[in-house]
């Protein structure tokens, strides 16, 4: 069996297994190791390192299934989902903490200005912001 | 004029004023999403804002190829999915819709499960309890123990405290109970916090003293219905009564003379209750009853795996679960208002700025924090399964005993705080990154029982199958089915 797609192939069987290579340029490890545990009631699942900078994804089907190349489609499109989520979160991790550090803190940690600033010097430049809607383009 | 649209006037913000600067672009917000069927995905938040997007908008969305002029756009950066230059101030917004959240953490233990015996009448085929005879001794608290637990109580922080009283049957041990609300009631006269009392009962022994005393102190009846007579009396049988005469008799005779409001019911299923979804949801309509809690067997005492006769997989009742939804929304359809309770509960999660204080829907779970157990005997548990598990002789759960341990001993000890610490589901292998994380919760406990971990392994977790599957279908009602919604957003 042979089946190319971008970023992976289903490139052989492997005893009752099958074997899916990913590209290590398109999907990053964690991002395989994470499908790889959420399909972990399906499959035994055997990560290995592969030639020209791919990685090796062994599954082998616990109870036997009608239809496993389908199943391997769903795992190759949930390593496809958990690489979005790995760079949602590689783009957003920073946010996210100075999010929750700003939920549970007592003071303003977004903008620790506000804390002693004195209305009347408009710190956050409302006054300017009304101008500008008085002033339609 | 584009789309022939007529002029704004001149005291509204010009259109284009609302458009985003396209050469600055976006960024995204911390955000978490799931597949819901072939062709769309669930976006979620940190503050439980949620969104269904096709398929091709998320993909578009994280390579930053989104239009800023579509529709989507504009919805992704309403509810913090994504920022701009104009996103001023949507840090705040966010944190504060977190902390909103999270209020229910701040309020701390408000439940407190007191078993005053463990002694039973009922001989119900799945008691998780691992109920004892109704005249075995040794199996009744001690007020020494009861004073120590009402004490204990009155140190939680929380500004309602609902004490409620679960079995065995409880009301065997009624004399213990009218000494239990009259100490809590003279405290209160102090402490003035907001109490409430709750008596979880089969109901064969309301008498006119139980329910004058209950009406009384406002005591509310939790009670279970499993269904019509044959039923309820298969699952629930006595060797003494019939079971289901005294439950709808006592339902009627609580509702007629302490109110309509005074008394809810729980329908527990079991393998024969599989069949019957909407004969259920009717025996509920019939005894005037406006909402049902479908519960799934728990994993303890008679009920624990194994027994062949009761248990089911979680698919089946997941096709259960729906249809008796289905038919409870065309009973509301027609006019007949009535609630699934567990749906109501994720409900409030989804479409409200609040938490909950349900156990098993919090990260962290609610074990200790949200509800805490006295038992028969002084131990004192993280909730009502620990004990189910303690009396199956795992003693996993048991933080402490009334007679040596004090709240500082027990709030504060190793064995509540790491079990806290692996149930914040914002940390846990698959919910981590799970779009339903935010209306989902924990169970450690019953993780624990099927699978050997507090964690628990969540690919092969019946909990995560259950919650997935019900959160799923609520979402595709809301989004798919406009009749279904309006009724789902009225339950909240």
């Amino acid at each position: 069996m042979q089946n190319g797609c971008r970023g992976f192939d289903i490139v052989a069987c492997e005893g009752e297994g099958l074997l899916v290579a990913f590209d290590t340029s398109v999907y990053r490890l964690t991002a395989i190791k994470k499908a790889a545990h959420k399909f972990g009631d399906r499959f035994h699942i055997l990560i290995r390192p592969g030639t020209d900078a791919r990685v090796e994804a062994v599954l082998k089907a616990k109870t036997a299934l009608s239809d496993p190349k389908r199943v391997v489609g769903e795992f190759c499109n949930e390593v496809l989902d958990q690489e979005l989520r790995e760079l949602v979160a590689q783009e957003t991790q920073a946010v996210r903490d100075l999010i929750l550090a700003q939920a549970f803190s007592k003071t303003s940690l977004l903008r620790p200005e506000s804390e002693e600033a004195d209305y009347h010097t408009d710190p956050l430049g409302i006054l300017n912001c009304a101008d500008r809607q008085k002033d339609p383009v | 004029m584009p789309n022939g649209l007529p002029a704004l006037h001149k005291t509204f913000t010009p259109r284009n004023s609302f458009q985003a600067d396209s050469a600055e672009g976006y960024s995204l917000l911390p955000f978490q999403f799931i597949p819901l069927d072939g062709r769309r995905y669930v976006l979620t938040n940190l503050a439980g804002e949620i969104l269904v997007v096709p398929h091709e908008v998320l993909h578009q969305l994280v390579s930053k190829r989104l239009p800023m002029d579509s529709r989507y756009y504009f919805s992704l950066k309403s509810q913090h999915f994504l920022a701009d230059a104009d996103s001023s101030i949507c840090l705040e917004l966010l944190a504060a819709k977190y902390r909103t959240k999270q209020m229910p953490l701040s309020e701390f233990t408000s439940l407190h499960i007191f078993v005053p015996t463990l002694r039973c009448n009922n001989r119900c085929v799945y008691c998780q309890a691992s109920r004892q005879g109704p005249t075995k001794p040794g199996y009744d608290m001690k007020w020494e123990d009861a004073e120590k637990a009402i004490n204990f109580m009155f140190r939680s922080p929380a500004r309602s405290l609902k004490v409620e009283f679960q079995g065995g049957e409880p009301l065997l041990a009624f004399p213990l109970i009218k000494q239990v609300v009259g100490k809590v009631e003279e405290i209160n006269k102090t402490q003035t916090r907001n109490v409430e009392f709750v008596i979880c009962s089969n109901l064969s022994l309301v008498s006119d003293e139980v329910l004058d005393f209950c009406g009384n102190h406002n005591i509310y009846f939790s009670t279970s219905l499993d269904g019509p007579r044959a039923l309820h009396n298969a699952n629930r049988p006595s060797s003494d009564f019939d079971s289901y005469e005294r439950a709808i008799r006592g339902i009627a005779r609580v509702q007629d003379i302490l109110g309509s409001d005074k008394v809810s019911a729980l329908a527990t299923t079991t393998r024969t209750s599989l069949a019957y979804p909407d004969e259920i949801v009717d025996e509920y309509i019939r005894q005037r009853l406006n909402a049902i809690f479908l519960r799934p067997l728990n994993p303890y005492g008679l009920a624990a795996r194994g027994n062949k006769e009761l248990e089911y997989e979680v698919e089946e009742w997941l096709a259960f679960y729906v249809q008796a939804l289905n038919y409870i929304l065309e009973l509301n359809y027609q006019g007949v208002p009535f609630r699934e309770q567990y749906a109501a509960l994720i409900l409030r999660k989804m479409l409200t700025p609040y938490g909950t204080g349900f156990v098993d829907l919090r990260s962290p779970a609610g074990v200790g924090i949200a509800v805490i157990l006295f038992n028969h005997d002084g131990g004192i548990y993280a909730s009502d399964e620990s004990r189910m598990l303690a009396e199956m002789g795992d003693e996993r759960f048991r933080l402490g005993s009334l007679s040596v341990d004090s709240y500082e001993d027990v709030m504060l000890s190793d064995s509540l705080i790491s079990l806290l610490r692996e149930t914040m589901a914002e940390g846990v292998p698959c919910c981590l990154d799970c779009g339903i994380q935010p209306f989902c919760g924990s169970d450690p406990v019953r993780h624990y029982r099927t699978q050997g971990d507090p964690i628990g392994n969540k690919p092969t977790s019946e909990f995560c199958a259950r919650n997935m599957g019900i959160i799923k279908h609520l979402i595709q009602l809301l989004e798919d089915d406009a009749r279904a919604s309006k009724v789902l957003r009225s339950w909240i």
